[in-house]
């Protein structure tokens, strides 16, 4: 598994839409609605990023002599 | 005429060794088998044995399912089903019949499987594995998808092409398991359970294209509905055409109608996602937008209340300047004022010692009245005079005050004499 799972997606993207919420209420101090809108834009390309990834990976889990394994599908081979 | 007493040729068996000798054969013969047919007269005895006549349009053999067989069938036997009987061929012995002991019975063509999914269904409905809430939640995301299916059949793909339009970004582990035919149901458990404990499947599709209902049999088999029911993992079932139903659809805890729209429960529609994430980055810019356009506004407003040093100081200079006039004036009306007191207090004490000194030289003259009477000069004019010594001027009140020859000064009612003492006295 790569590091693209590390990202909660929901997690980010509720925190996206509280931090909007937040901007908008206006009762920041200017530091922290920088701070605010700093941590929006971070996550805005986070979440932008996992989603533009467009590579679909496919494995499939073999039981052989040694156990469980996994090996790597070419996914042209199953189209 | 037929004679009695005459002996047959050939042996003669007595009935039992008969029995014995048909039963013997038959097991030779025929052994255990599989043997088709529908169920007529069916009861079941106290004892939990189940008795059937198993026939077809030319033909009928008595059966039977001991109580132990009985209770392992996955459905109930009924009459006119349509069965499939692994059995063997006995005689029963006291009433000389041929029957059929059947140890395993499959329900047969559709009508039949639709009696036994039913009756199934509403047997593993009864213990509630199809009640919603046993349902567990989708993920939202998943890490990892979780897919049980043949890599032979048409749902793989299926499946696949609809991830792809809706996520591309995914990543599925396959379990090829048959999805069809005997025993297949056991390749499918056997992948739920392996997956169900890969880390990072945070879902599993169960996956299979369409059929008829034998086809389709293997997601009706009430070990893959409980195994099913039993996993941790949340599980889809995408068994077949929208229509099609089979039991793993009801304990799954998501039903697809199809493999193509499995795609649409396991992930988020990417695309519907970036609209929504770049109307928060719209939404984030124009507020942070607004916000700093009213900083800078109010910020603007605190610059109109600011002053420079200079004017300032020049500000301090005028104030400084009009008190300084304002005190100037206020010392020369405090003077003025001051003065005119002054002014009033001279002449209240000019008035006042003016009328002292009258008031003294009133009482003067009624002192000096007073005085006169008590006056030595008075008295001198009753012939009294005083005597000085000449040198001190000392009063003279006794002799010894002087001595003969001293000069004396005598004061008298009027003028007065200057005199030698030529002798003193003693008294």
């Amino acid at each position: 598994m790569g590091e693209r799972e590390e990202l909660d997606f929901e997690g980010a993207m509720s925190r996206l839409e509280a931090l909007v919420g937040s901007l908008e209420a206006g009762d920041l101090s200017l530091e922290d609605s920088l701070r605010t809108f700093e941590e929006g834009i971070r996550l805005v390309r986070l979440c932008s990023e996992r989603l533009k990834s467009a590579e679909l990976r496919i494995r499939q889990l073999e039981e052989g002599a040694e156990g469980v394994t996994e090996r790597t599908l070419d996914v042209q081979e199953e189209e | 005429m037929w004679d009695l007493l005459e002996a047959p040729e050939g042996r003669t068996l007595s009935v039992s060794e008969l029995v014995a000798r048909l039963r013997t054969a038959l097991v030779d013969e025929f052994g255990a088998l599989w043997i088709e047919g529908e169920i007529a007269s069916l009861h079941r005895s106290r004892a939990g044995h189940v008795y059937f006549d198993l026939k077809d349009p030319d033909a009928q053999l008595r059966a039977v399912i001991f109580r132990r067989s009985a209770v392992e069938l996955p459905f109930q036997p009924q009459e006119g089903m349509q069965v499939l009987a692994h059995a063997r061929l006995d005689v029963y012995p006291e009433r000389g019949l041929l029957q059929l002991i059947v140890e395993e019975l499959k329900p047969r063509g559709e009508g039949a499987l639709r009696l036994a999914f039913e009756q199934l269904k509403v047997r593993l409905a009864a213990e509630g594995l199809f009640d919603p809430e046993h349902k567990k939640p989708l993920p939202f995301m998943p890490r990892c998808i979780g897919l049980v299916t043949s890599r032979q059949g048409a749902a793989i793909h299926d499946f696949l092409r609809g991830l792809r339009q809706r996520f591309a970004a995914s990543e599925v582990l396959l379990y090829d398991a048959r999805v069809q035919g005997e025993g297949a149901w056991r390749e499918v458990v056997r992948g739920l359970h392996l997956l169900d404990t890969r880390p990072g499947v945070d879902v599993i599709v169960v996956a299979r294209g369409g059929g008829s209902i034998e086809d389709l049999w293997t997601f009706n088999r009430e070990e893959l509905v409980r195994a099913i029911f039993e996993l941790g993992t949340p599980v889809i079932s995408a068994i077949g055409h929208e229509v099609d139903v089979v039991l793993t659809d009801l304990v799954a805890d998501a039903r697809a109608a199809t493999p193509t729209t499995a795609a649409e429960l396991v992930v988020p529609d990417a695309a519907a996602l970036l609209r929504q994430i770049h109307d928060f980055e719209r939404q984030l810019v124009r507020r942070q937008r607004t916000r700093l356009q009213i900083l800078w506004h109010q910020l603007d407003g605190l610059g109109r209340g600011l002053v420079h040093p200079a004017q300032r100081l020049a500000e301090l200079e005028r104030r400084l300047e009009h008190a300084r006039v304002r005190l100037a004036n206020a010392v020369a009306r405090e003077r003025e004022r001051a003065t005119t007191r002054l002014g009033h207090l001279a002449q209240r004490l000019g008035r006042a010692v003016r009328r002292l000194q009258e008031k003294r030289e009133a009482g003067l003259l009624t002192l000096r009245g007073t005085l006169d009477a008590l006056s030595p000069l008075a008295v001198l004019g009753r012939g009294y005079g005083i005597a000085r010594r000449e040198s001190d001027g000392a009063i003279l009140r006794a002799s010894r005050q002087v001595s003969s020859g001293d000069a004396i000064h005598l004061r008298l009612s009027r003028g007065a004499l200057r005199a030698a003492v030529t002798e003193t006295l003693e008294e």
